[in-house]
């Protein structure tokens, strides 16, 4: 067995065996819980085509979902420097590398965790229009690709920094970057919005999302979308094993 | 002379402007198209509006995004109108002539009626809604339970 498999196994234990892994899930299936239930039942949420709810759904959980996998990735390094408890893992016959991608691997399965539980919601909303099964697919292909890329910046975070309360405002001051533009409603409508929209991970993954469930576009149309979340996945992955060895370090910085 | 005020009576003339419909029915949410051809000697403006017949306060915004269109001068210009139904009820649609001088020239009304739709099955949401976080709760404490229980079975 691979070392890296070997880390991300202990980690995803740890994570959902007594760790924060189950509860965060129960907090995010409480708010699609509410979401769905609202889009169902409210009449001002339920206006419109069921495809919009399902968007809706889909994208809040991918919001959600990104945002707990950089919760979750955050806090790796700089959460065992802060316990004490990275010296034993040192100790340990693991390549720092391998430690570096287990770690993130674990960590992805939060998102993953997420998305399985976000299929009964979009299948009660979607299922009859045919928009179930398309926006399980896109949160499986869009998201994942968003919360690796995303997940990996969390994990240099995690890696740069001593406190885990630095690495974590940083990893939510990211996403706080990335959310907000996509609250402009009119923003891919403009020449400058649209550029902004394609280089923005999030924002470009949420309207390729968009266009795909309620304008019914063809999956290829708007691919060109699909370039940021790419990119940033790509180079965050390779940035992650290269750096690995100078992340995981008792001090973050120290040679 | 006769020909000169021909000529002076059709370019002094007010716009006219016809619609395709007259009578449209639509679920809510549908997208609906019109079509309206606009007869007039100079450039105009041409502006959509919705009145609801209920009561029902309308957000134009909501059912369109392109209420103002620029109309050329010409015999027969068409303007095509995509507007999408957002609220149920009776509502009339109608498109103003906003030319550069003179009054302006309302188009014929294109009654619509929208009826409802219940497009969320409430009572398969409800089930879902409740029994995820359940499992999951459940799934939470009887890990802290067991976790606690192999705590207290250490220590004593």
């Amino acid at each position: 067995m691979n070392e890296w498999s070997v880390v991300a196994r202990q980690e995803s234990r740890d994570l959902w065996i007594g760790g924060r892994g189950p509860v965060l899930l129960f907090g995010f299936s409480v708010l699609l819980s509410t979401i769905t239930y609202l889009a169902a039942t409210n009449r001002a949420m339920n206006f419109l085509e069921q495809r919009e709810a399902v968007n809706l759904t889909a994208q809040v959980g991918l919001a959600v979902g990104v945002l707990l996998t950089v919760v979750t990735s955050a806090d790796a390094i700089s959460g065992e420097r802060e316990r004490g408890t990275l010296e034993g893992l040192l100790l340990t016959p693991v390549s720092r590398r391998a430690i570096v991608v287990g770690k993130l691997a674990a960590a992805s399965t939060m998102w993953l965790g997420c998305l399985v539980v976000s299929f009964p919601y979009l299948w009660v909303l979607g299922h009859g229009v045919a928009g179930a099964t398309q926006a399980a697919v896109l949160a499986l292909t869009v998201g994942t690709l968003v919360a690796v890329g995303l997940g990996g910046v969390g994990m240099l975070f995690s890696g740069w920094t001593n406190s885990n309360k630095t690495s974590l405002a940083c990893g939510l001051l990211l996403l706080l970057v990335l959310f907000a533009p996509t609250q402009l409603p009119a923003l891919p409508k403009t020449g400058f919005g649209q550029l902004l929209t394609r280089v923005n991970p999030i924002g470009s993954a949420l309207h390729y999302i968009s266009q795909v469930l309620v304008s019914r576009r063809p999956w290829t149309h708007d691919l060109s979308y699909l370039a940021a979340p790419v990119v940033v996945a790509v180079l965050v992955l390779v940035v992650v094993v290269a750096a690995g060895p100078r992340l995981v370090r008792l001090t973050a910085g120290s040679r | 002379m006769i020909l000169l005020s021909l000529i002076a009576t059709v370019a002094l003339a007010n716009p006219t402007i016809t619609m395709d419909h007259d009578q449209l029915t639509a679920q809510i949410g549908q997208t609906l198209s019109v079509e309206s051809v606009v007869r007039s000697s100079v450039p105009t403006i041409a502006h959509l509006n919705v009145v609801s017949l209920d009561g029902v306060y309308v957000d134009l915004e909501d059912w369109t995004q392109d209420v103002t269109q620029p109309v050329p001068a010409g015999p027969e210009t068409p303007v095509d109108w995509e507007f999408q139904a957002v609220n149920p009820g009776h509502f009339v649609v109608y498109v103003v002539l906003v030319p550069r001088t003179g009054p302006l020239v309302a188009g014929p009304p294109v009654r619509i009626t929208v009826s409802p739709r219940q497009t969320l099955d409430t009572a398969g949401a409800l089930p879902v809604a409740i029994a995820v976080p359940a499992i999951l709760g459940t799934v939470v404490l009887a890990g802290r339970a067991r976790i606690g229980r192999r705590l207290t079975r250490r220590t004593t």
